[in-house]
């Protein structure tokens, strides 16, 4: 097992240079000069000249790349000019509204598809099937930002059921002491089950409206993947062996379904990694994404840097998981590497 | 971790009827003769008649400065349709291009090109798309590069794919054997073929192009108000969600609704005509 | 199953009624709306210890009936019988009567093992799964049950391989393994459907003759079906021969081989020319299977068969006994 962990962190290495590089480029494509960008609208000839020495922009472009890389080693994400701050220090704090966000949305994506679908599996065309195709059609033609909009002036304006999308928290309530930056779990592990009442009920319609558009894929790979492997061979045996139901349908039926799944599970998460930047933007969750969008509107180009190499790497890290829970519930697949 | 072959939303199941042709060539109507036949001038404000309710004056009611929504999300059609054909006809020729050379040289132009395609991958593709158009500025041109960017490796796969496989097949070794160029081979002999594929998929991918400028421009990056654009103009409406005026998001979202089914109802159409061995 | 009442006649019990431990009376099975059943009015008998081989080319019905009697039949199809009964309990249109047998009182192999387990269970774990639904066991000795019933079926350092996976191991192996896992319930019937079809002969010959020493050691009945006749005649005490759906021969195995009286098996028969001949590459039948979407002649057969008569093509031929000790359904039998 640690073999496979070790060949896909390796095999990871191109991929991370390769984001690497376009976030460099990305930076690379600013209209005008960077240094006098860099030196900030104050900056005279001087200051500018001596930003360009600071940040390297005076060598060549394979200078400039390995400058960049020096940065990126040393753990420095360049400064953001609207903040002040060191953009790893904002990224910090606000890292965890965005994980804390997506994650949910991811299990409650995960959880909703697989039984969307093995539900739709039992039962073709039944109730389940169709309530299924429903919610992955409207998954494929609503824009995220829309969705989260409707769910807004439904659940808030109209039935006020969800409080005011603004945020983690009514600014009524103190946030739990940071521990693990997940509100939810902090405000448990201090006792305040209140407060996390609350939180959950704030998290409700941004999680649903990320959740929603990975619920219709996951639901439809999960539900094709059964049906094969409910008519497969070794099901037939799990049957005539005379074993419970629950078992054939699930140790039998979906650990052999799960990997497309899985697979399906990565093409979802990245997906929310980038609708993330839209809910956030819609449910003004303190989170990256709006962050870098508040950062991009002000020219403000450190973050939006930062941000990308950031998500590339957390969607690295998701797929290296996938690839190691494949592993683990497919024997096949360690001889592969 | 390679390149996992996963990203393609799997497609819309409402089955292509001859409703996304007609719905399709509406939108071309649209975009075509919107401007001139909306009732009012969709950027004149008005301040008499600001955050009117839906009447028959004004069918989808007025904004916040008095201009009528109806003809701001009609007008609106030509510049979302034009970004996101335009978007697509830049992956097409572009990604097909980079495509065919990788899989007609091989080699290192090949490893070059799938070692970008697969970067291109590695990324969460809306986050790369902003990233992408927030270093481009404002302009419609970001929102078209971003876009079509996102999108090369769709087109490059498949045809790198196709090209690879028909590289050493009969017919093509015939015609280098008579003295034929490459790029006449490759042009005249072999795209022809991944034609109908790539069809279907650029049809297909129109509907993911309008959603994805609609949500650049929903963030304000790329197309400025006010610019009668989609996505702004949700953007805009929002901001009057929580006093009650509906109708400033629910009317320009409704219609991205309906263009990405139209056009994915459309692609679906196409490919039961064209049948490319379900691409 | 989906039991109706029998629409067709019983016929007058001719079998040998020495409380046989399987007994099927009249059992036909219908797909999908089709008007022909695709099993005609079948009944056989298997007593404790004996090994029937029920023998006919695919397409012959004979999987399905197998699966029938298992309660593992796709439900697209709709079946009938006057009786289905395993040790005097009625199995027709009761599927929560075989449910409680299958596994336990009534085990199944199936061909092709190694698709037939599951590629992502150890072999172990699955034939744990099996014990651990018929006893109540800890898990030290589950582990020793395992490992036991893997030695059983006589299969090399049974626990290394216990924690191997399907794919690491041969056909034979898994085919061993799904023999382990069809006994773990101690079966007093073993359905082995095509057992050994795709391994080679000589792992074909030790698989057969470890089931038959099983059998032989337990007293346990065993259905096999096969299309294979050298085996039929090699490893079944009796023989019950179908074609298209309908039986046409029943008999003591060597009875059918040496004088068969139904002019199908006679011809499968002189179609065999060595020991180790299959019905799939029969040249010598004429004529083609009937095409069961439509309407097909009372006797299967009529069309293929250089003796047919009038009758043969409006009326079936019931099972009826013929000399030395076997039955056919014939108009006009051979001999």
């Amino acid at each position: 097992m640690t073999r496979v962990i070790g060949f896909r962190l390796l095999a990871a290495i191109p991929n991370l240079v390769g984001i690497i590089v376009i976030a460099f480029i990305v930076t690379r494509i600013l209209p005008g000069d960077a240094a006098a960008y860099y030196a900030g609208p104050t900056a005279t000839a001087a200051t500018i000249e001596e930003t360009r020495q600071r940040l390297g922009l005076d060598g060549t472009v394979v200078e400039q790349f390995l400058a960049y890389v020096g940065q990126l080693v040393r753990g420095d994400l360049g400064d953001s000019l609207s903040s002040g701050q060191p953009v790893i220090e904002d990224f910090a704090r606000r890292l965890p509204a965005s994980l804390e966000l997506t994650l949910y949305a991811l299990i409650i994506a995960i959880a909703g598809g697989i039984l969307l679908g093995v539900g739709a599996a039992l039962r073709p065309r039944g109730v389940v099937d169709r309530i299924a195709s429903v919610v992955s059609a409207v998954g494929q033609a609503v824009p995220t930002f829309f969705l989260g909009l409707i769910l807004i002036f439904v659940f808030y304006y109209i039935l006020n059921w969800a409080p005011e999308p603004l945020g983690r928290l009514s600014f009524m309530y103190r946030p739990p002491q940071p521990i693990s930056g997940f509100w939810t779990i902090d405000a448990l592990l201090q006792g305040r089950f209140d407060l996390f009442g609350e939180l959950v009920r704030q998290l409700a319609l941004p999680v649903i409206t990320l959740a929603w558009f990975g619920i219709g894929p996951i639901a439809r790979v999960t539900r094709s993947a059964m049906l094969d492997a409910l008519s497969s061979d070794f099901v037939r045996t799990a049957r005539a062996a005379g074993l419970r139901r629950r078992t054939i349908l699930w140790r039998y039926g979906f650990r052999n379904a799960v990997i497309p799944v899985l697979h399906t599970t990565g093409m979802v998460f990245s997906f929310m990694l980038g609708a993330n930047v839209l809910v956030e933007d819609v449910f003004g969750w303190p989170g990256i994404g709006a962050y870098t969008v508040d950062a991009v509107l002000v020219a403000d180009y450190a973050p939006v840097q930062a941000y990308i190499l950031v998500m590339a790497a957390l969607y690295i890290v998701v797929n290296l998981a996938i690839d190691v829970v494949t592993a683990l519930v497919d024997p096949r697949v360690r001889y592969d590497s | 971790m390679g390149a996992p072959a996963r990203r393609r939303w799997p497609r819309l199941r409402i089955r292509g009827g001859a409703w996304s042709v007609w719905l399709v060539g509406l939108f071309v109507f649209l975009a075509v003769f919107g401007p001139t036949i909306v009732p009012y001038d969709p950027v004149a404000t008005n301040t008499r008649v600001r955050l009117e309710a839906p009447s028959w004056a004004h069918l989808f009611g007025t904004d916040d400065v008095g201009r009528d929504v109806f003809s701001r999300v009609i007008a609106a059609t030509r510049l979302d349709l034009m970004i996101a054909l335009g978007a697509v006809l830049l992956s097409l020729g572009i990604g097909t291009a980079l495509g065919a050379a990788a899989g007609w040289a091989g080699g290192w132009t090949d490893r070059i090109v799938s070692r970008t395609i697969d970067t291109i991958m590695g990324f969460p593709l809306f986050v790369l798309a902003v990233g992408i158009a927030a270093g481009m500025g404002n302009s419609v041109w970001s929102v078209v590069i971003a876009t079509s960017v996102v999108n090369l490796p769709l087109y490059a796969r498949t045809t790198r794919s196709e090209v690879n496989r028909r590289r050493t097949s009969g017919y093509v070794q015939a015609a280098r054997l008579s003295g034929i160029g490459s790029f006449t081979i490759v042009a005249r002999h072999i795209l022809p073929n991944v034609t109908p594929i790539l069809a279907v998929q650029a049809s297909l991918n129109i509907g993911w192009a309008i959603l994805n400028a609609a949500g650049l421009s929903f963030l304000g990056l790329g197309i400025r108000p006010p610019t009668p654009e989609w996505g702004i103009l949700v953007s805009d409406g929002a901001e009057f969600l929580f006093s009650g005026e509906w109708w400033m998001f629910v009317f320009p979202g409704a219609m991205l609704v309906l263009a990405v089914l139209a056009f994915g109802g459309f692609g679906d159409w196409l490919r039961d005509r064209l049948d490319p061995k379900r691409a | 199953m989906n039991a109706l009442t029998a629409i067709i006649e019983p016929p007058p019990s001719p079998l040998p009624d020495s409380a046989p431990l399987l007994a099927v009376r009249g059992l036909s099975i219908f797909f999908g709306g089709r008007i022909v059943p695709t099993v005609q009015d079948v009944s056989f008998d298997i007593a404790r210890g004996e090994t029937l081989a029920l023998v006919g080319e695919s397409g012959s019905g004979k999987s399905i009936i197998a699966h029938t009697i298992a309660g593992i039949l796709a439900s697209a199809a709709t079946v009938s019988a006057t009786t289905i009964s395993f040790n005097g309990i009625e199995l027709a249109g009761k599927p929560a009567a075989v449910e409680a047998l299958r596994g336990r009182r009534i085990g199944m192999v199936f061909q092709n093992a190694r698709a037939a387990l599951s590629p992502t269970l150890s072999v172990g774990a699955q034939i744990g799964d099996v014990i651990a639904r018929h006893r109540r066991l800890r898990r030290t000795a589950l582990r020793a049950a395992i490992v036991q019933a893997l030695a059983s079926v006589k299969i090399p350092d049974p626990e290394r391989r216990a924690k191997a996976y399907p794919h690491e191991l041969s056909g034979g192996m898994c085919q061993r393994v799904m023999l382990a896992l069809a006994m773990a319930g101690e079966p007093d019937l073993l359905i082995a459907d095509e057992p050994t079809t795709g391994l080679d002969n000589t792992t074909q010959a030790a698989i057969l003759d470890l089931l038959a020493a099983e059998a032989g050691r337990r007293r346990m009945a065993t259905l096999f079906i096969t299309h294979d006749l050298g085996l039929a005649r090699d490893y079944a005490d009796r023989v019950a021969v179908l074609h298209a759906g309908q039986l046409v021969e029943e008999g003591r195995a060597a009875t059918v081989f040496d004088a068969p009286r139904h002019p199908y098996s006679a011809k499968l028969v002189r179609a065999v020319p060595a020991k180790a001949a299959t019905v799939a590459d029969l040249g010598g039948i004429p004529g083609k299977f009937p095409d069961l979407s439509g309407p097909v002649p009372a006797c299967r057969f009529a069309d293929r068969c250089d003796r047919a008569v009038d009758r043969c093509r409006v009326e079936v031929p019931r099972l009826e006994p013929v000399p030395p000790d076997g039955m056919a359904a014939c108009w006009r039998p051979l001999g």
